[in-house]
């Protein structure tokens, strides 16, 4: 069976992934710069309406990004679909999770409320990455 | 019809056809793919009975053979090659 289990890419593949690319380069891109701009300029730390436009910048490109990930979930094929879908599952239990840990230690006055809410951020990402890593390697 | 893919080797009560049908054509699992234009995982997942495809997958794999869903799909009890 010559080169019947070869690696190289299907071209919807390959076009799915050139479309993931052109929606969420410029995201990331905007994202690293509004973010940059936020260290380096840092806010005033004030109440007024310009510090809070300021500051909720960053979710312009984080919408961008959600969005890019709609579209490529819509672009998906039904098994990468099932994958992706199943991965996000388990990031948003793991983000449930973290939340109820972050608000019963933030009940018992444990630990800094911010910080939980870093951490119920990072590890949602990292379940959801995590579990579509897994997944991919399991499928190749 | 469509179902999850599992770990691990071949559990399915379904079995199908789609080694055997490439190979006589000589495609690669990719070549597959894009006549389906699905990626090459899922023709992979496909193959090792690791995922039932849709309806509309499996008629779609039909027509790239040529052939009835039926001499494609069938159950694990049933002998492989069939036609």
């Amino acid at each position: 069976m010559a080169e019947t289990e070869g690696e190289r890419k299907s071209t919807s593949d390959a076009a799915r992934e050139r479309a993931a690319l052109r929606d969420m380069v410029p995201a990331v891109v905007l994202l690293i710069v509004v973010q940059g701009s936020l260290l380096l300029l840092d806010p005033d730390g004030g109440a007024s309406t310009a510090n809070v436009v300021w500051s909720l910048l960053p979710m312009v490109p984080a919408l961008w990004l959600v969005w890019a990930q709609l579209r490529s979930l819509r672009r998906a094929d039904e098994l990468q679909r099932i994958v992706q879908l199943e991965a996000m599952s388990i990031g948003f239990g793991a983000t449930l999770l973290l939340a109820l840990l972050g608000g019963l230690l933030d009940a018992a006055g444990i630990g800094d409320p911010r910080q939980s809410l870093q951490i119920t951020f990072i590890g949602g990402m990292l379940a959801w990455l995590g579990a579509l890593g897994v997944a991919a390697a399991r499928a190749r | 019809m469509a179902r999850r893919a599992r770990r691990g080797g071949s559990t399915s009560p379904v079995r199908n056809r789609l080694r055997e049908l490439r190979a006589v054509r000589g495609w690669s699992q990719a070549d597959l793919a894009d006549r389906l234009d699905v990626s090459r995982q899922t023709v992979n997942a496909l193959e090792r009975d690791r995922y039932d495809p849709s309806l509309p997958l499996a008629f779609k794999i039909a027509a790239v053979f040529g052939e009835r869903i039926e001499a494609l799909f069938f159950p694990s009890e049933e002998p492989v090659g069939r036609s």
